[in-house]
């Protein structure tokens, strides 16, 4: 089994067999399989995956802000500074979640009101986790604007999200995240609506931010080139389980899952020519529908042998700090 | 061949906003300004920008979705921007378009089959048998089984729907596909799938692409020729590889500068761009850029760059790094051109 | 986005190919119940001569007779079997109600449609659409009434005209919006001709909603029907109707409820019944608007 405490005991948050299930119109939708990781304090990890992989299912599972009709979670411990969030009640949650731990989503757009300005939306959850007045909160808006570098903040916090750019709601999302400054920031594909350049102030900004007031932050994306910048480790996920994790250094350096592997093989990269044939990943992800038995990426692995169709493999330490979960890692790493 | 296959002149587009009766002043909103491009048989030319940069703008012009302000669109020779109805109608054979998202460009209620090969039957009538060897036909060459032409959109994953928008477009044999961020809205492993689709179509059929992507990485793995745009202009269009390895714009190296590499060894040494893209209703004087280019001079708050012809074959409208031969400009004198220069110089040194 | 359960497309209408009874009446219990009882009073509305008397016979000697095992619901005022004016009423309340929202579903999709795709149009039908919506129904119809000689085509005109407005900027809001989907888009890009792009990806989106309204619109048309016959502006006093019904014997509610309150059930269950299958429908069409249990 992977080693739990490698590299000190700061552990922040600590993920244990995590179980998720969807309850569709056709049945139950395994959505997070047993996951286990942990977030030190003040680190940076990076959840990769592609569309339908649980790692924002993740993310909800861990706040508790999963939709209460058609999922569960079923399974599982999520210890944050030692106490399992599970068994919390909804007021004790409501505490921790926006006040230790804070959330910013995709699609600024939707998770802004569109009828209450920008500093009053920042006040309020400055207000409902503190006992400030309403002058000291709006105070603390505006100082939040500035930090998060909106220019002239004097007048922003009067603004509404629609008379603001989607880079610029970003920002404020951010800045209403950091509010209280929390322990932990869980930012779910905070870029991928926005332009490149825009996406490399926001990246940017987070790290500057997170440096500043020591919050960790677990980095939800699909693309790994926005873990190999900003993310000291990362997980990487595959139908609902975490196929590899390891520091970002050595994930790029010796990916140790054939996933792992295809990912990075399969993304165009300046580095290795142009007008060639990439290397694909055949086939498709499976539906979590159907159970899936033994590896659920053996049917599109080109290093599949009879047990990998058999036995589901768990997580073992390939080197240090770097576990992968796969029948045939030593023969992988080497290719 | 003579001459390319399609060549873009001058073309604009202006759209009014908030346009109504009892409204006098109307903004309008400057999405493609004075755009000229060629592409020939069998090339990919990519197109690259942020959003609100006018790119997806081009493709609607390019397949007449929307009519365009002035300007003319010509392939073969022949303009495409003045024809009426049926006329178009005939030309759109040779041009065809495929979607950024898989999931609203197809219609919900049809079968795969109908789908891609109902643009067969809007020029002639196919029998039921036809029909189904057209189909079949076409999903082999997209990478699909042919059982799968009795299926509903709902029922295929991201990807194989995409091939089925690269199976319509391909049904009428076009020579020019515009592919308007045909991979952004896909998983890396499924874009490489298309990519390689893309191509394998290129190379086999001698198919040319119009290539809209915000995707520099894709951008650099397919084109041939790269044409980036800021705020409705070309500020730069080169030959790929030049391009990438030596982005003579300043906006084209902050874009380069801004692209995630997922290499963690790099370290990041570039500041990157401050600011935020200006609303086209309303774009800065002289060169859009200068509000937000490090570089910035005089001139360029007054005076809107011309794309000048350099060395290598690229064109680049920067009074900075491509000033203007002072004969190329009636009435403008040389002196700003020289003073540009010697100031370009001071700027990047200090 | 990465969630596992991929949110369903709004509004497939291969929903309506596919659905088999048994399954319908397990998901959609509602829609099942109203649309079985509204199917189930126009079959016996259809077949009242089979099984109810003659309804204009008059019959002084059994004036306000309670039920019997010959007369069900007694007899009003002049005689007549109140049962067999309810049944033969709900053919005349059931034909005016149908008659006149397929006439407006058809006129509202027809007008809507051309308004959605014309820009030019929309403009000129837009504006006659609300001046029409301006006139009160009832208004009209007494207006038409008293100046043709009546009858139920009169009766049925007078109804549809109010309706076909609110049809009409439904459908048009359905086409404005599908018009802009990238679908639409590539199949004008594939050349299809606009009459081709209007049949095959247009239409089939504004059937859901189409229904749907037009469920509300035989609501309101039945009841308009029921309220101008009470008025004495609907069909003439003889020909059975409900409300005409109700309005001949509303002084002898005391003496014979039965005379008022049988038309009056089967009015209001009728009213229930479709106003429910509306709603029904809407959720069927429309799975985000469905709680989930």
């Amino acid at each position: 089994m992977q080693s739990r405490n490698a590299g000190g005991d700061d552990v922040l948050l600590d993920v244990l067999d995590l179980e998720t299930h969807f309850y569709g119109e056709d049945g139950v939708v395994p959505a997070l399989g047993g996951i286990s990781f942990q977030i030190r304090s003040g680190e940076t990890l990076g959840v990769v995956g592609e569309s339908g992989c649980g790692k924002s299912v993740t993310a909800l599972s861990i706040l508790r802000l999963l939709p209460k009709l058609s999922a569960k979670t079923v399974g599982g411990e999520i210890r944050f500074r030692g106490r399992d969030l599970l068994k919390l009640s909804e007021p004790e949650m409501r505490l921790i979640r926006g006040d230790r731990i804070a959330m910013i989503f995709q699609e600024p757009m939707t998770s802004l009101n569109p009828v209450h300005t920008v500093g009053d939306q920042i006040a309020e959850a400055v207000q409902i986790h503190t006992k400030a007045s309403r002058s000291e909160a709006m105070a603390r808006a505006q100082e939040m604007l500035r930090l998060v570098r909106i220019a002239d903040p004097e007048r922003r916090v009067n603004n509404y999200p629609y008379e603001m750019s989607g880079g610029m709601r970003q920002r404020v999302m951010i800045a209403m995240a950091l509010a209280c400054t929390p322990e932990l920031l869980i930012a779910d594909e905070p870029t991928t609506a926005l332009d490149v350049t825009i996406q490399a102030q926001i990246l940017r900004l987070i790290l500057e931010l997170k440096q500043r007031m020591g919050t960790a932050v677990m980095l939800i994306t699909h693309d790994l080139g926005v873990v190999a910048e900003t993310c000291q480790r990362a997980v990487v996920m595959y139908a609902g389980r975490i196929v590899e994790q390891a520091t970002v250094r050595d994930l790029f350096a010796r990916p140790t899952h054939p996933y792992t592997q295809g990912l990075m093989r399969s993304a165009p990269d300046p580095r290795r020519g142009r007008q060639r044939r990439l290397p694909e990943i055949p086939g498709i992800v499976p539906s979590l529908r159907e159970p899936i038995a033994g590896c659920s990426f053996a049917p599109r692995c080109p290093y599949a042998i009879s047990i990998c169709h058999e036995k589901t493999p768990s997580l073992r330490d390939v080197g240090p700090d770097h576990a992968a979960a796969c029948w045939r890692s030593e023969e992988v790493v080497g290719a | 061949m003579t001459g390319p296959l399609l060549k873009v002149e001058n073309l604009t587009k202006h759209y009014t906003v908030g346009a109504g009766f009892l409204r006098k002043s109307v903004p309008v909103v400057r999405a493609v300004e004075d755009v000229s491009f060629s592409v020939e048989a069998g090339e990919t030319l990519c197109v690259v920008g942020e959003s609100g940069c006018g790119k997806s703008t081009i493709a609607r012009l390019l397949m007449r979705i929307v009519e365009p302000t002035s300007g003319r669109v010509m392939i073969d020779g022949t303009d495409i921007a003045g024809l009426k109805k049926e006329p178009l109608r005939a030309w759109r054979r040779r041009m065809q378009m495929v979607f950024q998202d898989p999931y609203s460009s197809l219609n919900p209620r049809l079968t795969a089959e109908q789908i891609i090969t109902e643009p067969v039957e809007n020029f002639e009538r196919l029998r039921r048998k036809q029909r189904q060897a057209l189909a079949a036909d076409l999903l082999r060459k997209v990478g699909m089984s042919p059982e799968m032409m009795h299926r509903l959109p709902s029922e295929l994953s991201g990807g194989q729907r995409q091939r089925l928008g690269i199976a319509r477009a391909l049904s009428l044999q076009p020579s020019l596909i515009i592919a308007d961020e045909a991979v952004s809205a896909l998983d890396v492993s499924v874009q490489a799938q298309i990519l390689n689709l893309l191509l394998d179509l290129q190379q086999q059929m001698n198919i040319a692409f119009v290539f809209i992507s915000h995707d520099l990485s894709v951008v650099h793995h397919i084109g041939h020729r790269v044409a980036v745009m800021y705020l409705g202009r070309i500020v730069e269009l080169a030959p790929c590889e030049a391009l990438f390895a030596n982005p003579v714009h300043p906006y084209t190296e902050a874009l380069l500068a801004a692209a995630p590499v997922p290499d963690p060894t790099r370290v990041r040494l570039e500041v990157p761009l401050e600011g935020e893209v200006p609303s086209p209703i309303d774009p800065p004087h002289g060169c859009a850029f200068h509000p937000r280019c490090p570089l910035a001079i005089e001139r360029c708050r007054e005076v809107l760059p011309a794309l000048v012809p350099m060395a290598d074959g690229r064109v680049v409208a920067c009074h900075v790094r491509a000033p203007a031969p002072a004969t190329d400009f009636s009435g403008q004198p040389p002196a700003p051109a020289m003073l540009a220069r010697s100031c370009a110089t001071s700027t990047v040194s200090s | 986005m990465t969630l596992v359960s991929a949110p369903t497309e709004a509004v497939p209408i291969s929903v309506l190919r596919t659905i088999k009874l048994p399954r319908l009446a397990k998901r959609h219990p509602l829609v099942f119940a109203s649309g079985g009882f509204v199917l189930l009073l126009i079959l016996l509305a259809l077949a009242a001569p089979l099984y109810a008397g003659d309804p204009l016979n008059v019959d002084p000697f059994k004036r306000l007779q309670p039920p019997t095992s010959e007369f069900w619901f007694g007899c009003d005022n002049l005689g007549r079997d109140v049962f067999a004016r309810t049944v033969f009423g709900a053919q005349i309340s059931l034909m005016v109600g149908l008659i006149s929202t397929a006439t407006a579903a058809l006129a509202g999709l027809l007008i809507g449609i051309i308004s959605g795709y014309n820009r030019r149009l929309d403009n000129i039908i837009m504006r006659i659409m609300d001046g029409l919506m301006s006139i009160p129904t009832i208004l009209l119809a007494i207006a038409l009434v008293s100046l043709t000689r009546g009858g139920v085509g009169i009766l049925i005109v007078a109804i549809t005209i109010p309706q076909i407005p609110s049809v009409a900027r439904l459908v048009r809001s359905v086409v404005l919006s599908v018009r802009e989907r990238p679908y639409v888009e590539a199949a004008l890009c594939g050349g299809a001709r606009l009459p081709k792009v209007l049949w095959r990806h247009i239409l089939p989106s504004t059937i859901p909603p189409l229904m749907v309204q037009s469920a509300n619109v035989c609501a309101s048309a039945i009841l308009v029907e029921a309220g101008l016959s009470f008025l004495g502006a609907g069909v003439s006093p003889e020909i059975p109707s409900w409300g005409n019904m109700i309005s001949s014997s509303r002084i002898y509610l005391a003496t014979a409820p039965l005379t008022v309150f049988a038309p009056g059930i089967c009015l209001a269950l009728t009213i229930l019944a479709v106003n429910l299958l509306g709603d029904g429908l809407r959720d069927l069409f429309d799975p985000r608007s469905k709680r989930r249990g």
